[in-house]
């Protein structure tokens, strides 16, 4: 299980004026609490800017919290940073954002493949062509075709299923993918998104979607959670039917108004709408930080924020909302 | 309803060192004033070489091979001349490049990138800032702001919606929107698209979109045109597409879109590559990846199948005599 209590990450922002320079705090990520099992998927949504991929980049230990802990059952505490940084990789591991930027264009797939076998000495010297031609089959590549090519002669789809593959070459407990799909045509989408669900299953990887797009995050999260952040904080986390069918907060709500839907297949309810479409990012209210959008706002919204409480009795869904309301956004179009 | 732009038999091939690329292949279709039209297909398959294409001006080395683009009923767009071209282009129809937000220049304010267009035209500046001050409010921009701000000072939401008022600037009967919101979050997606719905219907403008996702445009488009490898494999009504798709790819395109309510059993992806342009198969392209394929798909291209008045397949299995077995 990981465990993530208090978890802060600021970074210093400067400004120049002339030759003056002014630094600011910048709070990407705030005061998160988050549990999550080795079996669970997890799917994070947000708008960008919202701290999602700072929150991802953090559990998987490439950048280190400013403040609050991180607690990985399997991980024991190691007092060597480097030690501990190596300990780290065989358990969490980060597929990242965008596979054009992730991929060395000067190595060759095997070159980049067969590195974190040989450092972590994961199998033999004479064992290794044999472990990559695994890795690419399970991600739905023939080793024959790929392994002695370049970045660049692969497409899109294929430059994504290798990151997958290179992520999984430690075996890790832990999968966090970054908006793996949005860079990938909508037809191929479906396809990498099943062989990541297959994969953790078969491997009982804990995996954690970061997302803006609801139809990915019930896809993949299905049966897990959808936690949704805004502007640094979680706002509202429960089971992920859960959260589609009542969503209670209002920027969640907003969200899921906001994705376009199919008539015919699906129908809007209900809709609700920020009163202001740009998010602001920067700010640090006293108040809860989606108020200035916040179509329900009440006085006591910019007074006090609002605490993580639970309107049902099981204590699953949580939300972080004076006004709580459950609304029904979507439902199935039968006509 | 007058016809905006009727395109008869286009094709548009690349020639690369490789050999040629048939990008577009033997297109027809047309847009009628107020209407709303999809052009749907995976990366590759001549998509966005279309919109181009509608401005005879396709990158080289792409040059259109044959066809004809009637703008109104008469005016055919590839005998007009350069000069008299650049005036029809922004008066007439413009577009909405992919990634608009990157198409401004990042060293002239918002205000002196409307007064150029304004020059360009012999249009008065006054007027035109005037014009774009009422189209700015009506998305929701801060217009004094907006005028005085260098794009890095605004959004990538903001970006976009200042390139769709400046291309709907000089009021254009025609707007081309190439994958207008690919790179927009969820929430100014909505908004942008919204706001072109409601102008759509303020000005009786057309509109063409571009995307390879259906479902983001599925809410604002009266017919949707799916394209594979070059050419246009289905055309229907918006409706009919989503809830009953006649070719198997659009099918597939369907059925891989995630649902937001209901079973996720019916959800599954296309199978295999998507076609290689440069080595295009003698019959249907789409047969080596199609899933009701029939011997006769690999010989000979499908004939376009009329299915009612407003739909059209191009595929063997609705062939006169067969249509119960689809």
């Amino acid at each position: 299980m990981i465990e993530v209590t208090k978890l802060t990450k600021q970074f210093i922002r400067k400004e120049k004026y002339g030759w003056r320079t002014k630094r600011s705090v910048f709070s990407a990520v705030l005061d998160i609490d988050l549990s999550w099992n080795q079996d669970e998927s997890i799917a994070i949504v947000g708008e960008s800017g919202c701290g999602k991929s700072t929150l991802g980049r953090m559990i998987a230990g490439i950048i280190q919290p400013t403040s609050g802990h991180l607690q990985i059952s399997e991980a024991s505490e190691e007092k060597d940073i480097l030690f501990h940084r190596k300990r780290m990789a065989r358990l969490v591991q980060l597929i990242p954002q965008d596979p054009y930027a992730a991929l060395n264009p000067v190595r060759t797939i095997r070159s980049m493949l067969s590195d974190p076998l040989r450092y972590h000495r994961m199998v033999f010297r004479h064992e290794i062509t044999d472990k990559m031609t695994e890795l690419l089959e399970l991600v739905g590549l023939k080793a024959e075709l790929v392994l002695d090519k370049y970045p660049h002669q692969l497409s899109g789809g294929q430059r994504q299923r290798i990151v997958i593959a290179r992520a999984l070459t430690l075996d890790p407990h832990y999968l966090i993918a970054d908006e793996s799909v949005s860079m990938v045509d909508v037809s191929l989408r479906l396809s990498i998104l099943d062989e990541m669900k297959e994969i953790s299953r078969n491997r009982r990887l804990g995996l954690m979607f970061i997302t803006h797009d609801f139809r990915v995050a019930r896809y993949i999260a299905q049966g897990g959670w959808i936690a949704v952040m805004y502007l640094g904080r979680l706002i509202e986390i429960g089971p992920t039917e859960e959260i589609l069918q009542h969503p209670q907060h209002p920027y969640t709500q907003a969200l899921i108004t906001a994705v376009p839907i199919l008539r015919g297949k699906e129908r809007q309810v209900e809709q609700v709408w920020p009163r202001s479409y740009e998010l602001q990012v920067g700010q640090d209210p006293v108040g809860c930080a989606f108020a200035p959008r916040c179509p329900f706002v009440k006085p006591i919204c910019e007074l006090e924020r609002p605490v993580f409480h639970s309107l049902d009795c099981k204590k699953k869904h949580q939300v972080a909302c004076h006004e709580a309301t459950s609304r029904t956004i979507i439902a199935k179009d039968f006509g | 309803m007058a016809t905006i732009v009727d395109v008869k038999d286009l094709s548009i091939v690349f020639q690369t060192e490789k050999g040629v690329v048939p990008a577009v292949n033997h297109v027809d279709f047309c847009v009628n004033q107020g209407e709303s039209v999809g052009i749907v297909g995976e990366s590759g398959s001549g998509k966005s070489t279309i919109a181009f294409g509608l401005f005879d001006s396709v990158p080289s080395p792409g040059k259109i091979e044959s066809g004809e683009i009637t703008y109104n009923g008469n005016l055919s767009i590839r005998d007009l001349e350069e000069e008299k071209k650049r005036q029809f282009y922004w008066s007439k129809i413009s577009m909405v490049f992919q990634a608009a937000q990157n198409t401004l220049n990042p060293i002239l304010r918002i205000q002196n990138q409307i007064e150029d267009i304004a020059k360009a035209h012999r249009m008065d500046k006054k007027k035109a800032v005037q014009k774009a001050i009422e189209l700015f409010e009506t998305m929701y921009l801060d217009a004094k702001r907006v005028l005085k701000a260098y794009p890095h000072e605004l959004s990538g939401g903001m970006k976009q919606r200042v390139s769709i008022a400046l291309a709907l600037l000089l009021e254009p009967k025609l707007v081309v929107l190439d994958e207008p919101t690919t790179a927009l979050d969820v929430i100014s997606q909505a908004a942008v698209l919204q706001i072109l719905d409601r102008v759509r219907k303020e000005k009786g403008i057309s509109l063409v979109f571009i995307t390879h996702d259906i479902s983001v445009i599925a809410e604002i488009v009266d017919r949707v045109i799916v394209m594979y490898a070059g050419k246009i494999v289905e055309t229907g009504p918006v409706q009919k597409i989503i809830t009953n798709p006649s070719h198997p790819y659009t099918q597939g395109l369907i059925a891989s879109i995630p649902p937001l309510v209901g079973d996720l059993q019916s959800t599954h992806g296309l199978q295999g590559q998507p076609a290689d342009t440069l080595h295009l198969p003698q019959g249907c392209a789409f047969a080596s990846r199609c899933r009701h394929v029939l011997a006769r798909c690999h010989e000979k291209q499908p004939p376009t199948i009329q299915i009612d008045h407003q739909s059209e397949v191009a595929c063997y299995l609705y062939e006169e005599g067969r249509s119960d077995s689809a």
